[in-house]
């Protein structure tokens, strides 16, 4: 069975960011209580926590020396080698990697500018699509680090709009999956990528300057359970949103 | 904030193994991100509760299996809007593709089989505690599903060398 376990360790996996994943859980964790605190706080001591838990300790460390958790009746000295043999395909870099990563999220939630940028993200949603000002929430969170930036906002009282701005149309792909009818077309003559999911609104537009921004906007909010009574936008409304010249990266992501 | 010591680790040491029991079971490396997060966000949530379980991985794998059963339920024709062009797509590499689509050829039994035996490294005897099956039928869908992956792949991808 060697060559199956081969083949199955040739799925190449997403970089490790433990920090984001500590994060998503933050936003749903606040979500769900209804927390009004700050995210970037509550964000930076969640990474603090996590640097401090990987301190001086290797993901890839063997089971002999795992946390508990690893342990459970079920897993089995079966379970335990296999472990190993898996730990061994993690390499060091990786490790690195997550440290690195890590300290750039920190130094980036700690950036005033950070908060500024996504302040302005949120301000040109709420003038193209909700002039009004009863439908779209405040930032309380953000999205991406590395090569991707953004925020996922309340719309319409439960639904979710989501705005992520980048530079490459790869950190776009999961929004539209590879099997999705994905509709290429220009906005005002930039390039520009649109498509429906679920009843979602899927846009992308690509300014002169190379930012690409992708605008979600869901009647549900993720994994925080809500849902809008409906979402109430047009692909061209998004399509002008996504197109606003007001939309950049912040300076440390250029 | 509440405790939740512990999270950041089991992330560290489990998510590579999430992302690939994901995969095994969607097909689809998008896909197979978004599960997982979705995954870990609620474990997150609930992680002072789980933390405590006598097999957090257990509970993990059984979160992992049902938000890929909601998915598929969820699942319906994605259309593109009309009046545009066809995209120009990114093609995949070759040895994904050919992963991916002998994944899909796999029957959902046997897929479990492969994730819990050969990703998890559970026993036959846990393997089919794990899923109320027998032991036998776990060995029998065990070597079905080898048996078909290396046909479907057989021999480029077994036996080449590794990336």
């Amino acid at each position: 069975m060697n060559d199956l376990d081969d083949l199955l360790d040739r799925i190449d996996t997403p970089p490790l960011d433990v920090a984001a994943d500590v994060a998503r859980g933050e936003r749903a964790l606040r979500r769900r209580h209804g927390w009004q605190a700050s995210a970037a706080g509550l964000s930076v001591a969640a990474v603090a926590a996590t640097a401090v838990a990987l301190g001086g300790s290797s993901p890839a460390r063997d089971s002999s020396q795992a946390p508990s958790f690893l342990g459970g009746p079920d897993a089995g000295v079966h379970s335990q080698q296999h472990h190993q043999t898996r730990a061994r395909h993690h390499d060091r870099h990786r490790l690195l990697t997550v440290k690195q990563r890590l300290r750039q999220l920190n130094r980036q939630l700690n950036d005033p500018e950070t908060r500024t940028v996504l302040q302005t993200y949120r301000d040109v949603l709420a003038q193209h699509l909700d002039p009004g000002g009863t439908r779209l929430g405040p930032v309380n969170g953000q999205l991406g680090g590395t090569g991707s930036f953004g925020t996922k906002l309340d719309w319409n009282h439960g639904g979710e709009l989501m705005i992520v701005a980048g530079t490459a149309w790869d950190r776009f792909e999961g929004f539209y999956g590879p099997d999705v009818r994905v509709t290429p077309t220009t906005f005002h003559g930039d390039a520009a990528r649109t498509t429906t999911y679920q009843g979602d609104l899927i846009v992308s537009v690509r300014h002169p300057d190379g930012t690409i921004v992708t605008l979600v906007a869901s009647s549900s909010f993720g994994n925080n359970g809500t849902s809008a009574s409906s979402l109430d936008l047009t692909t061209r409304q998004l399509l002008a949103a996504a197109a606003d010249r007001r939309i950049v990266l912040p300076s440390y992501l250029r | 904030m509440s405790d939740r010591s512990g999270f950041g680790e089991y992330v560290a040491a489990r998510r590579p193994l999430m992302f690939r029991t994901a995969f095994v079971l969607c097909g689809d490396p998008h896909q197979a991100e978004d599960l997982v997060q979705q995954v870990l966000t609620r474990v997150y949530v609930a992680w002072p509760r789980i933390q405590r379980m006598e097999s957090v991985d257990g509970y993990v794998r059984t979160m992992l299996v049902n938000a890929n059963l909601d998915r598929v339920r969820r699942r319906r024709d994605r259309v593109g809007l009309e009046g545009f062009d066809q995209p120009s797509r990114q093609v995949d590499q070759d040895a994904v593709l050919d992963l991916r689509e002998a994944l899909a050829g796999l029957a959902p039994g046997q897929r479990r089989v492969v994730v819990l035996r050969h990703l998890w490294g559970l026993s036959v005897e846990e393997t089919a505690v794990e899923l109320g099956i027998a032991p036998g039928t776990v060995k029998s869908q065990t070597a079905d599903a080898v048996s078909r992956l290396r046909g479907l792949l057989a021999p480029q991808q077994l036996e080449g060398p590794r990336p």
